[in-house]
């Protein structure tokens, strides 16, 4: 039972560092900032949450309450952090990635046209 | 499992760190709150590896403070720097 809940542990580790990991990652190669907040709300979070049942499978009474609190914290809290910095993105203008090259699936090749074009781009 | 652990705990440090560059080279207002949340982030997940591993419960204790601090921290930040007011 003891080498079994190791070897659990273990591998939830290693999955929480490969989410935190792809979260950092989404910082430095996501092209615009909307796309940077969507790849690090979520990876973040999840990623320390995978790094939070890996702390409960320590089976220490004091641990267990504190992981599952910042767990369930974290997962209330994140979306909302997320949103609100989306909105302060949007409000003050934040350039929008508008993609590069031509559109292979459009007859001339040309972007599809959307509300938000005439805004400046990237 | 102790190797395991203290490679993780290097490598976290290193995701703290590049962090910290990001918080300073940021393009904008926005990306640069965005990576102080993830560095805060980061940190709370130090935290509770450190913890684990160690098997006490001090530094969760921390991490809960930190996520509770982050969140607003990031919450006040986002809002005065889209509205230009705290409330309201």
């Amino acid at each position: 039972m003891g080498a079994v809940l190791s070897v659990a542990a273990g591998i939830l580790v290693v999955l929480g560092l490969l989410v935190l990991t792809l979260a950092v990652a989404g910082i430095y190669r996501m092209p615009d900032v909307y796309n940077e907040i969507q790849a690090t709300a979520k990876g973040a979070a999840l990623g320390i949450v995978a790094l939070a049942l890996a702390a409960m499978l320590t089976g220490d009474g004091p641990i267990i309450a504190r992981a599952v609190l910042i767990a369930v914290f974290l997962l209330i809290t994140a979306p909302l952090a997320a949103h609100a910095l989306v909105r302060a993105a949007y409000l003050s203008d934040e350039p929008m990635y508008r993609g590069e090259g031509e559109d292979a699936s459009r007859p001339g090749g040309q972007p599809v046209k959307r509300p938000h074009d005439d805004a400046s781009s990237i | 499992m102790d190797t395991l652990v203290d490679i993780a705990l290097v490598w976290l440090v290193v995701l703290l760190g590049a962090c910290a560059v990001r918080v300073v080279s940021a393009r904008s207002t926005v990306a640069r709150i965005l990576a102080l949340d993830t560095l805060v982030l980061v940190l709370i997940g130090l935290l509770v590896l450190y913890s684990a591993s160690r098997d006490v419960s001090y530094f969760l204790d921390a991490a809960l403070i930190l996520a509770l601090l982050g969140f607003v921290a990031t919450l006040a930040a986002a809002r005065y720097y889209g509205r230009g007011r705290l409330f309201g």
